[in-house]
């Protein structure tokens, strides 16, 4: 089974800040309002989050986004059930796998 | 047009007090080149000389910028935020002031909107060009990201993918703001942000500018500890510390005061946009220090810059 999370669709073409204290659409209410309940799911649950068409992403965003739910499920866990698509910036999926990977440092 | 300029706070009873105020106001004259990034030592010698009229003397003051050739809108929007933080500490205090002679300097003034917004009570902070943006906001709104994302995709011709970079890049400078520039004054977070088109360079001046604590104060208190080690191990001593702290963050070797190390990515991220040639002319102008990555250049001001000043340019 697989959920696909179109960032710029579903949430906003404008991502925000970290955490939801600093205002609209941030990381921590992207990660917990999308990603935590997918992962919460059945495991074997592909999570493919597509991240074009927004009009780009503060680092603070996906580290929370996806360093955070690293913090939560453990960077092994995440990376085997997320799975990430950029055509328009290639480069942004090594930077979350890192954030991911790096989550607790 | 009026001929001159004030702010909308005022001294109470200001304007019947016209005759005292003649003869009590302290005339401050900026420098022939009147810009923080181009010549922050007199540019900033004249806001110290300002902010002690205002603190110290409380004195109403005339700002003289009649014979300024240069104006580049970080000093403007400087003074926005230093009267911003005069009213946020509760000086009362009454500025006036003039135009530059200079047609170009006289038109980057009139057209960034602060002359109207100090002009007037009532005007929001707006630009009349087409060429410029100029915003300013208390929290992290990835709205004004957008817009100035949408402002270079016009005015350079690229499209939304080119513009990836100059969003991270806003967004992580309007954060910092919010989450430390201010630290115990929350309720006095305001920053600044301007952008402006220039056609004879094809490229777009960005300014955005806080007068919260500063990146130096942020993060002194692992650097004193790092630094007073190193005293202790080499018997080195450095007059150019708060340069040395900005740069230290731009490298991305402090830890911020959350001590947690995944966080304070932010400020390196925005150097490599500077090392990859993203963008270009990065200035930092924090605290007591000046720092400029890619002329590899750093110095100790001997007058404090309330804040932290960036200011890059990016072309197409």
């Amino acid at each position: 089974v697989t959920v696909l999370i179109r960032i710029s669709e579903d949430f906003t073409d404008a991502p925000g800040g970290r955490h939801r204290a600093d205002g609209e659409w941030s990381g921590e209410e992207f990660r917990e309002d999308f990603l935590e309940s997918h992962m919460g799911s059945p495991v074997g649950e592909e999570i493919v989050v597509d991240l074009d068409r927004t009009f780009g992403y503060a680092t603070s965003f996906l580290e929370e986004a996806f360093g955070g739910l690293a913090r939560v499920f453990g960077s092994q866990a995440v990376l085997s059930r997320l799975r990430f698509i950029s055509t328009e910036d290639p480069e942004l999926i090594e930077r979350i796998n890192t954030y991911i990977s790096h989550s607790h440092e | 047009m009026k001929r001159g300029w004030a702010p909308r706070r005022r001294l109470s009873g200001f304007r019947l007090q016209a005759k005292y105020r003649r003869a009590t106001e302290l005339r401050i004259k900026a420098g022939d080149s009147f810009s923080i990034i181009n010549n922050p030592i007199e540019t900033l010698e004249t806001f110290q000389n300002l902010t002690e009229a205002v603190v110290k003397s409380k004195r109403p003051v005339y700002f003289d910028v009649r014979d300024s050739r240069t104006v580049t809108i970080d000093a403007l929007l400087y003074l926005l935020a230093l009267t911003n933080a005069f009213r946020s500490f509760g000086f009362d205090y009454a500025i006036r002031g003039n135009l530059p002679s200079d047609p170009e300097a006289k038109k980057i003034f009139l057209e960034s909107g602060i002359y109207r917004y100090f002009e007037s009570n009532s005007a929001p902070l707006k630009s009349n060009s087409q060429c410029v943006q100029v915003f300013a906001g208390f929290n992290a709104d990835p709205r004004i990201a957008k817009k100035l994302c949408q402002f270079a995709m016009a005015r350079l011709g690229v499209g939304k993918v080119a513009t990836r970079g100059l969003y991270d890049i806003v967004m992580e400078i309007i954060l910092n703001t919010v989450q430390h520039a201010y630290d115990k004054r929350p309720d006095h977070q305001k920053w600044f942000a301007y952008a402006r088109y220039e056609a004879e360079s094809e490229s777009i001046r960005f300014t955005i500018l806080d007068s919260g604590l500063g990146i130096p104060q942020t993060v002194r208190r692992s650097f004193v500890e790092h630094f007073q080690q190193l005293v202790k191990l080499f018997g080195i001593e450095s007059p150019n510390l708060d340069s040395e702290l900005i740069k230290s963050a731009l490298a991305g070797e402090f830890r911020t005061k959350t001590q947690q190390a995944y966080r304070g990515k932010g400020i390196p991220r925005i150097n490599s946009y500077e090392t990859s040639g993203y963008i270009k002319a990065l200035t930092i102008v924090s605290n007591q220090g000046y720092v400029s990555p890619a002329g590899s250049v750093s110095y100790a001001l001997p007058y404090g810059f309330l804040g932290t000043l960036y200011s890059w340019r990016m072309t197409k």
